[in-house]
């Protein structure tokens, strides 16, 4: 009887370490590989070498002056920048003789996941993009390096960059990333399904609630065609609202939430009401068919989106044809965009410290911001690129995106627990958007458990 | 000689084991950064914590949802593909199919069936006129999606264990109850069930283990994005999202650490239990 007890446990315990198993630390051997040890030290510049050697004094890997083979690991996430990073590597290659850049692309449902435990085994990519939520949490951290000294020692210049993006990524003071790109949020709408409803399509003064009458001449339910997407979507939707109803996600000095004021809850609820009148699919429907692919497949006749989403619409050459962008609507007179983007930062556990800004001020620099700009993935940072980008869709008003980054933007409400709080939200807002507790409950169930991380960054 | 094997139990094994108790008493937030010894406060926090009464209630309606009927089912397929049909070897292929199939796989075709907009099983319900439903997110049926894929996938591979067990049965205990006149109900019944009792408390050990960690259909059609893993995800899963979402790991731990008491003590009550009614003869 007791071996058969020991032995149950034993197997009981098998089965069980296996859960812990996933998060013991994976140890890939990533930076330094000498496999292509023919490339030569002459082309490299002299002052970097000194620079190099100096740095390879305190590490104990043994990687010696800067001619070696180097491997360089970017990691990303956004399928559309494959084009543009192709050529960017070409470049920065032909450029560093003896440095591989790898890139990494994962699905951005993994993305963060993958990320995280990459870096706790400490074999993440040298390079990775970053976005708002989650800047303060690796920078707090340690797992990002800051970038100050370097940039000043750069003929990088920071006002090239959108000051909404500089700030997004400077916690504590220090700058930890530089924009890659930016981004604004516009109304598409399919064009096939307002001729067919027969409604005019949306103009630059269109209110909130014309907006709502549109809707709801568009929804047809007998064909399973919605008016408008309204489900949880924080930066593409509320949050570009919530200003304008007079309420705000975070203070300025962030130490506060604003979920307790009627103002913020009323900012939400107008989209959870647009669910409730049946002018949008369920949060359940939005599950499990994302809003683009429903807009994509004329199920939905208008959408808050990003500028980003112009790559994957022309991807439907039928698709590309039926819609187009145009200004948020305003509410109570004004209107304005959250405006955010991405950046790229530099590993603390990269062995190859100095290759890794040599990417990075690449990326930054103007030639890769044309390359971006003319791939059409999204709007290169750099003051004048935007252009560029622009031009690829001559069919669509994309001229709002840049006008609303100028004009009416809000930054991106972030702090160093954003990734924590944006859970939070998350999970008490879907409840709400699924109609099982009310928008004001949600809310300030929020403020509570926010409030709380806020007090203890 | 054992030296590999211990190494690799003390790798795999006692390592994680112990580290995973150890981790339970910590606070460890995200890159695993430990944050100091904590006592018990992450099983304080996890039994005050609703959302893992729910997900502890979840997971024992799985089990008490898939495990009687994964062993039913599996056990009545497995009478029946021991008689003499034609093409009995390809009915067996067909009920092993699930069995050998990725899991990945197999979750990803079921949402595709599922799917509330663009769904098979939908096509179907409003066809002969029944209202098309968010099967996946839906309050009332996620759960049970959950389930049906789990026992289809469950049936093939406990039918051939089952199988097995039945024609390990001797024949001579048959024949002597077709001279005695017995029906093909009572020889199953007298017979059998029985004799086959070992394997069917096999089965069942190793259903209920393998129910208490459903994960992998959870993960791929419900999703961590989804309002409907609230009342669908177990204990793995919270366990998951704690950890690689949420980054507690010490917390997750914790989970880790409760589940496996609850199997242990539910194995070693099977074990004592057994007396009652498995025939080792």
């Amino acid at each position: 009887m007791r071996r058969k007890i020991l032995s149950a446990i034993l197997c009981v315990g098998m089965t069980a370490s296996m859960l812990t198993g996933c998060g013991s630390s994976t140890t890939t051997s990533t930076d330094t590989t000498e496999e292509t040890k023919e490339e030569t030290t002459e082309e490299a510049p002299a002052a970097e070498e000194a620079e190099s050697t100096e740095e390879v004094a305190d590490e104990p890997v043994a990687e010696a002056a800067s001619g070696d083979a180097v491997e360089l690991h970017y990691a990303y996430w956004q399928d559309t920048l494959g084009d543009y990073l192709n050529e960017c590597k070409a470049n920065f290659e032909a450029a560093n003789p003896g440095v591989t850049v790898v890139l990494e692309p994962t699905a951005w449902g993994e993305y963060w996941t993958k990320l995280e435990t990459a870096a706790t085994g400490g074999a993440v990519a040298d390079v990775f993009q970053m976005n708002g939520p989650n800047v303060g949490k690796y920078a707090s951290a340690g797992v990002i390096v800051p970038i100050d000294d370097m940039l000043a020692s750069s003929d990088l210049d920071l006002k090239n960059y959108p000051e909404a993006m500089n700030n997004l990524y400077t916690v504590d003071g220090q700058q930890y990333g530089i924009a890659i790109d930016y981004d604004t949020i516009g109304l598409w709408y399919n064009k096939e399904l307002f001729d067919a409803a027969g409604v005019e399509y949306p103009s630059e003064d269109w209110t909130w609630d014309d907006m709502v009458a549109a809707a709801e001449k568009l929804t047809d339910e007998a064909n399973g065609v919605y008016g408008i997407a309204a489900g949880y979507n924080d930066q593409g939707c509320f949050y570009n609202t919530v200003p304008l109803t007079g309420g705000y996600i975070l203070n300025d000095d962030k130490s506060a939430s604003g979920f307790s004021l009627p103002e913020t809850k009323e900012g939400i609820k107008i989209w959870v009401d647009l669910i409730d009148k049946g002018l949008s699919p369920t949060q359940a429907s939005l599950t499990e068919n994302a809003d683009y692919v429903q807009f994509m497949s004329g199920k939905i006749a208008m959408m808050f989106a990003g500028d980003w989403y112009a790559a994957t619409f022309v991807q439907d050459e039928e698709f590309a044809k039926k819609c187009d962008v145009q200004y948020l609507p305003k509410i109570n007179g004004k209107r304005t965009s959250v405006i955010h983007g991405k950046a790229n930062c530099i590993s603390a556990s990269s062995k190859n410290q100095e290759i890794a800004w040599k990417w990075v001020e690449y990326l930054a620099s103007k030639e890769a911001n044309e390359i971006l700009g003319k791939s059409g993935a999204a709007i290169p940072s750099y003051t004048g690129c935007a252009e560029l980008y622009f031009e690829q869709y001559p069919n669509y008003n994309m001229g709002i995106f840049a006008d609303e980054a100028e004009n009416m933007s809000y930054p991106y409400p972030a702090s160093k627990t954003s990734a924590e709080w944006g859970d939070i939200m998350f999970n008490q807002l879907v409840s709400a958007y699924s109609q099982e507790i009310s928008v004001d409950e949600a809310c300030d169930n929020i403020a509570a458990e926010m409030d709380a991380l806020l007090a203890s960054e | 000689m054992i030296a590999p094997v211990t190494i690799g139990l003390g790798i795999f094994y006692f390592y994680p084991f112990f580290r995973v108790i150890r981790d339970s008493l910590h606070n460890i937030g995200a890159f695993d950064r430990d944050q100091g010894f904590v006592g018990f406060k992450n099983y304080v926090t996890m039994f005050s914590d609703a959302e893992m009464w729910q997900t502890l209630l979840n997971t024992f309606k799985y089990v008490i949802i898939i495990v009687p009927c994964s062993l039913l089912l599996a056990l009545f397929v497995a009478v029946l593909l021991n008689t003499r049909i034609k093409g009995l070897s390809i009915f067996r292929v067909i009920y092993f199919l699930p069995a050998i199939t990725m899991s990945v796989a197999v979750s990803m075709v079921w949402r595709w069936i599922f799917n509330g907009d663009y769904g098979i099983l939908n096509s179907i319900m409003t066809g002969i006129g029944l209202p098309a439903r968010q099967w996946l997110n839906d309050r009332s049926t996620s759960m049970l999606c959950i389930c049906i894929v789990a026992i289809w996938s469950n049936v093939g591979y406990y039918m051939i264990i089952l199988l097995a067990g039945i024609q390990g049965i001797s024949k001579g205990y048959y024949e002597a109850a077709e001279i005695d006149g017995a029906s093909g109900f009572q020889k199953f019944y007298k017979i059998t069930l029985p004799l086959l009792t070992p394997t069917i408390f096999y089965v069942v050990i190793m259903l209920i283990i393998s129910t208490f960690q459903t994960f992998d259909g959870i993960y791929l059609m419900i999703g961590t994005k989804a309002n409907a893993i609230k009342w669908t995800q177990s204990v793995v899963m919270y366990f998951y999202r704690s950890a690689f979402d949420y980054s507690k790991k010490g917390y997750a731990s914790a989970v880790a650490v409760l589940l496996f008491v609850i199997i242990m003590a539910i194995t070693v009550f099977q074990m004592k239990m057994q007396k009652k009614w498995v025939n080792y003869d």
